[in-house]
């Protein structure tokens, strides 16, 4: 099940190919550094003015789904898969 | 030189999606759907699909075959997204890219063919594109048309590939059932049936006037399509629908007229929008409303004039509305428009019109840049904010929204 957190974080991110590929590296919640092991899917959406990049993306035992919004240069934690 | 048409087909599109996303989901019985409560689902996995759950049951209906079932919350952009970054790759083989729907392209090989060395080679480079860039697999069927390309495809789902070259069309179609011919549905199906008519074989040997007497026009194509022959009138660029509609499943059954009118005046929004995209006009209309117990009922009217002005359509759809004694509070309401021809600027010659098409396209030019319902009525607020999942018949309109 998704639950949904919402909240703002602070990401390691490497940009590739002019911005056009963008691959989260490491993100920080709740006091830890958690290292993504791998991009399970990633897509772009419009809301409003805002180009939105979403990532599907596992540490190897938990699921997020982060979200980087192209206008204002801001990353969040919109849920974490929890077992049930 | 023959034409090459490949077909691809996404397998089980937004469930096979919605696997990748989530690893812990691949394996498992999955159906995709809307967040409301009485929603229906709009695709499922092939391991839900083996254990009898079938698209367009309701959530309830599909927990109680299968209490296992994961159902997952379908996510529009994701789907979108997905389709437009697969017509790029599809892009790099041809320009004769054609978007058949969110999970179905055509694409016309011939022209680009002597870059390629065959065929089959493009599609298993499509398919392992494909499936290294999203984690999901295509079926792909190759023909000398569009008809035997799609049927070539389908016989090989899932993940299949089929090549069927004009002088092997005979022997493909003869085994086939009838029902596998596209827009052959259970209703033609068993009306087929009733003539000792099964497969496309006996199909083509069956006497085309009693097929003419049976089904009028649609005796001659499905006469045609049994032989593999794309029917003349087969849909294409310049091909006009012929019904464009919206329903809705309310999240609570509703009996106050004002909410019913303010969801008519949504759904009218919805339909005029999309014959306004399309460059179309209606002047025919229907409301559908179904009561709790499932009844459903359907009024037409037809008025003297094409249009594709919402306003004009809720007036038209809202009396129709006034008209009708309700038994009971409402399940569903749908809007569709139909007679449907090419759109003319004639309306804008009458001053007041024009001043309504320059809103229209001033309000479709801003939910094309920031997304639908980004400006609406203010009525609409009265009706509660909807997440519904599109159906994976539904075809992009545009590029994708940061490239304009």
């Amino acid at each position: 099940m998704l639950t949904k957190i919402g909240k703002r974080i602070r990401v390691g991110v490497v940009f590739k190919e002019e911005g056009q590929k963008i691959e989260p590296k490491w993100f920080l919640w709740r006091g830890r550094r958690l290292v993504v092991k791998r991009i399970t899917y990633t897509w772009r959406e419009r809301i409003g003015k805002e180009l939105v990049h979403r990532f599907a993306l596992t540490d190897g035992r938990d699921l997020y789904e982060l979200s980087y919004w192209q206008e204002r240069l801001l990353w969040f934690l919109e849920a974490v898969e929890t077992d049930g | 030189m023959d034409k090459v048409i490949m077909y691809i087909d996404m397998d089980a599109f937004f469930a096979s999606v919605e696997q990748t996303s989530r690893p812990k989901l691949c394996g498992k019985p999955v159906a995709v759907a809307g967040r409301n409560r009485r929603t229906v689902l709009v695709a499922s996995s092939y391991e839900a699909k083996r254990l009898g759950i079938k698209t367009g049951m309701t959530k309830g209906e599909a927990r109680r075959i299968l209490p296992s079932l994961t159902i997952v919350e379908g996510k529009n952009e994701k789907y979108v997204d997905t389709c437009v970054k697969i017509n790029e790759i599809l892009l790099r083989y041809t320009p004769e890219v054609e978007i058949h729907s969110i999970d179905e392209s055509f694409i016309d090989l011939t022209g680009s063919f002597p870059l390629f060395s065959s065929p089959i080679r493009v599609a298993r480079a499509i398919k392992g594109e494909i499936r290294d860039s999203f984690g999901i697999t295509c079926s792909v069927g190759i023909g000398p048309n569009r008809l035997v390309a799609k049927m070539a495809g389908e016989s090989g789902k899932p993940d299949g590939l089929v090549m069927v070259k004009r002088e092997d069309v005979k022997e493909f179609m003869k085994e086939l059932p009838v029902e596998s011919i596209p827009g052959v549905g259970k209703r033609i199906g068993m009306a087929l049936k009733n003539l000792k008519v099964k497969s496309c074989g006996e199909l083509r040997d069956f006497p085309v006037s009693i097929l003419r007497r049976r089904f009028g026009i649609w005796g001659d194509y499905l006469s045609f399509m049994a032989q593999g022959i794309e029917p003349p009138k087969d849909e294409g660029p310049g091909k006009l629908p012929a019904s464009i509609g919206h329903s809705m499943t309310l999240e609570q059954d509703i009996g106050d007229r004002v909410a019913i009118k303010a969801h008519i005046l949504e759904l009218s929004e919805m339909v005029a929008r999309r014959l306004r995209k399309e460059g179309v006009a209606a002047r025919g209309f229907s409301l559908t409303w179904r009561y709790p117990d499932f009844t459903t009922y359907t009024k037409r009217v037809s008025i003297p004039f094409h249009t594709q002005d919402s306003k004009m359509i809720y007036q038209v759809i809202g009396k129709l509305m006034d008209c009708i004694k309700l038994k009971d509070r409402l399940r569903l309401l749908g809007v569709t428009a139909f007679n449907i021809q090419k759109s003319m600027a004639i309306s804008s010659l009458i001053e007041k019109n024009d001043r309504r098409e320059k809103l229209y396209k001033a309000m479709d030019s801003i939910n094309d840049a920031f997304g639908e319902h980004s400006i609406h009525r203010a009525t609409l607020l009265l009706c509660k904010k909807h997440h519904w999942v599109i159906s994976p018949a539904y075809r992009p309109y545009k590029s994708y929204p940061h490239k304009q």
